[in-house]
């Protein structure tokens, strides 16, 4: 009798400090999801102004009633000048009825013209507040952030998922798209032996077209950016393989054959090795594919030959484009840093970097696997 | 060892990543990390043997029953103080280490005394409870959040955004000297066994640490230090780690994940982590709460039996941690947190003589005894 006594109490006395939560609860200020407004992009301009060079835009959907409105979604624009970013958002509050959330923020467009500021000081506001996600894509817009965010191309579906589909590879799978987080950005723009890339964004002045196909190369000391093209990109990302299975397609042109690869695996690796006297990287690729097209008919015993044909082929491209980033000072890929991870530390150890990267040559070892001629000879 | 045994350690074990031992470790990420954390294992590893074999011998009994046995009252009575005080601080470490964290990512509008206050009024119901009823407690929360957190710890470990080049860059400097507060960071994921100075009391039947249950708790806490250190170095890059407030948090923000309707998963982390939290303050505190039941024990006469002391410990808690609260900011915790966390590896030196010199007397009593 005693104990359900006891046990009585215990039961009143849990209730009891549970009602004292009703008030405290009540006391969050809770906002309703109908006073809230998410955002989905940011982005950031240089203006003319020089007190306030900071010009911000978002993009914010509006839910609507089908029955009114039609097919096509609604989205607001808006667009602030300021002397710092959060400044501007703060302004920006002041231009709609409900509350601004940036919890939803899925894309950060940097404006080309602002590239040239120090991006550390741009980006930091994404850092330092909590609500933006790390998984933002981070990208360059051209010709500015804010065009970008505004362009509505008349071929997407027309939802809010106009650019993620494209960087998630849920929609668009291709080798020419660079994805890059804001995490990773961020990481490798304070990382030495490192150079950021990020993929642009274009559109045109009608804003109804948006291409995505070129990255571009932020230098961390300030030496400028370098743009790549489409062609490149897909270098990159098959070096990198950020894409976990990179897909594309390969042109093979010797003297007698004109056929294209379908690659939808690769593997890639490298070494870098300074114990000889001349300091090289050695990188391995292995690609596997089959067949797509071709001019000529294709026979099944020369297999071989053609593989080592479209492996030529890569080579040549591979070791153009590791030349190309050498000489312009840029290390998207991260041998400084694969440098500096298999070698231990020591305080000279970043001169000793910078002044072997411009020797480095690239002994680069491609093997293609084709494993189909595809369903004619 | 009782299962029991194992859910103190882990819990300590697990509390630790979203902590502040981390921040700790990448303070002196160029200045010798590593070492202070091999070190800090040893030195781990040999606390939890050395406590546990200790307590072994003593099947069913405490540290006051044990100290007022063997030593003299005006001995006892500054060393169970202490040790409550101790206990004490530690809960209030962790309190405070979390409602900041609540705060800053869950509940940023609320007052972070409003936070303690209900986080406290729960707590506070703890202290009324037994320790066999805590004992259980702690193994249903962590059936429930461990096989989640090592969820989302595995995909951490998996998933195309970890970088291991960055995670090697920051090995290279493994041959720097140790330094104190690393180690002293590192060395507190290993207390969790020190609360057996009143658990086991519930441990009535013999005990016995093998080989293979020591070589279980060294690849688990060298896994713990590890995952700690070097996946926040993986997600956020080496260089600058130093200057992140919270690398755990963006660690984990990192991840994209297709849960269910989660995609950004940090918060998940944080409410797992939040409630393993949650029963490692109530730990904390019961053993202090008992420490001072005990100390009060060896001043009365009367042995009667009241919750006068429970009442008193109930208040000293809700008026310290409230003005405290009030007072603090996340740099001045971070402040003196860092010269606690230094004080701390004495401390737990200290736990050790104690018992050293309590086995001392009680072989030294049984020689007399024969001679006699």
């Amino acid at each position: 009798m005693i104990t359900a006594a006891l046990k009585q109490t215990r039961w009143i006395s849990l209730l009891l400090i549970l009602s004292l939560l009703v008030p405290i609860a009540a006391g969050c200020g809770t906002k309703d999801i109908d006073k809230r407004m998410f955002v989905i992009g940011v982005g950031v301009d240089k203006s003319d102004n020089e007190e306030k060079p900071y010009k911000v835009s978002l993009k914010v959907p509006v839910p609507m009633n089908k029955k009114s409105s039609g097919t096509s979604p609604g989205f607001i624009f808006l667009t602030e000048e300021a002397a710092t970013i959060s400044e501007a958002l703060h302004l920006l509050k002041t231009h709609v009825d409900k509350n601004l959330e940036y919890g939803h923020a899925k894309f950060i467009v940097i404006g080309e013209s602002i590239l040239n500021e120090d991006l550390r000081v741009v980006m930091d506001i994404f850092l330092r507040r909590r609500e933006f996600q790390q998984t933002a894509w981070t990208t360059v817009g051209k010709p500015s952030a804010e065009s970008v965010l505004k362009a509505k191309p008349a071929s997407d579906i027309p939802d809010i998922n106009i650019l993620f589909n494209r960087f998630s590879g849920i929609g668009t799978e291709s080798s020419y798209i660079v994805s890059v987080f804001l995490f990773d950005f961020r990481r490798q723009l304070v990382e030495r032996g490192i150079d950021p890339v990020l993929p642009i964004i274009e559109t045109n002045e009608e804003k109804d077209k948006i291409i995505v196909n070129k990255a571009m190369i932020v230098n961390d000391n300030f030496k400028g950016k370098l743009e790549l093209t489409t062609e490149q990109v897909g270098d990159y990302n098959m070096i990198t393989n950020s894409m976990g299975s990179v897909k594309f397609e390969l042109g093979v042109k010797a003297e007698d054959y004109n056929f294209t690869v379908y690659i939808d695996k690769v593997k890639s690796k490298y070494k870098i090795i300074t114990n000889n006297n001349k300091p090289v990287v050695k990188m391995n690729l292995e690609l596997t594919g089959v067949v797509e097209e071709s001019t000529k008919r294709l026979v099944q015993h020369k297999t071989e030959e053609y593989s080592r044909l479209a492996g030529a082929v890569v080579k040549k491209r591979l070791e153009k484009f590791l030349t190309h980033l050498q000489k312009n000072e840029v290390d998207p890929i991260g041998f400084g840093l694969r440098y500096e991870a298999t070698r231990l530390h020591t305080e000279h150890i970043e001169d000793e970097w910078n002044k072997l990267y411009p020797e480095l040559s690239f002994d680069v070892t491609v093997h293609v696997k084709i494993t189909s001629l595809g369903s004619i000879e | 060892m009782s299962r029991y045994f194992y859910y103190l350690v882990v819990v300590e074990f697990v509390g630790s990543i979203l902590s502040v031992i981390p921040s700790f470790l990448f303070e002196s990420s160029k200045k010798g990390t590593i070492m202070s954390m091999l070190l800090a294992l040893l030195a781990g590893v040999a606390f939890i043997y050395w406590i546990t074999k200790f307590f072994n011998h003593y099947p069913g009994r405490g540290l006051p029953e044990l100290l007022q046995q063997h030593i003299p009252k005006w001995m006892a009575f500054p060393i169970l103080f202490l040790f409550s005080l101790a206990w004490f601080i530690f809960g209030l470490k962790t309190l405070l280490n979390y409602s900041f964290l609540l705060k800053r990512f869950l509940l940023p509008h609320l007052q972070i005394n409003w936070i303690i206050a209900l986080l406290l009024l729960f707590i506070t119901y703890s202290f009324f409870m037994k320790t066999k009823k805590l004992l259980y407690t702690l193994e249903i929360v962590l059936f429930i959040n461990i096989p989640l957190m090592i969820y989302i710890i595995g995909i951490l470990y998996v998933n195309t955004g970890l970088d291991w080049d960055y995670v090697k860059k920051s090995m290279m400097y493994v041959y720097h000297a140790p330094n104190l507060l690393a180690f002293s960071a590192s060395f507190l994921i290993f207390i969790g066994a020190s609360n057996l100075i009143i658990v086991n009391r519930e441990f009535k039947n013999k005990q016995k640490l093998t080989t293979f249950q020591i070589l279980l708790l060294c690849v688990l806490g060298a896994w713990i230090l590890f995952t700690n250190y070097f996946i926040p170095i993986g997600y956020n890059g080496f260089e600058r780690i130093q200057y992140i407030n919270f690398p755990w948090i963006l660690g984990t923000d990192s991840l994209k994940v297709a849960l269910a309707f989660l995609e950004r998963i940090m918060f998940v982390f944080l409410f797992l982590h939040i409630s393993v939290t949650f029963v490692n303050i109530i730990i904390f505190w019961h053993v202090s709460l008992e420490l001072l039941k005990s100390t009060a024990k060896l001043v009365r006469r009367k042995q009667k039996e009241s919750n006068m002391i429970t009442y008193i410990f109930v208040l000293v808690v809700w008026s310290i941690s409230l003005i405290i609260s009030m007072k603090i900011t996340e740099s001045s915790y971070l402040m003196y947190a860092r010269s606690l966390f230094v004080a701390f590896p004495p401390f737990f030196l200290l736990v050790l003589i104690v018992c050293w010199f309590i086995s001392w007397r009680d072989k030294h009593d049984n020689r007399s005894l024969k001679t006699n």
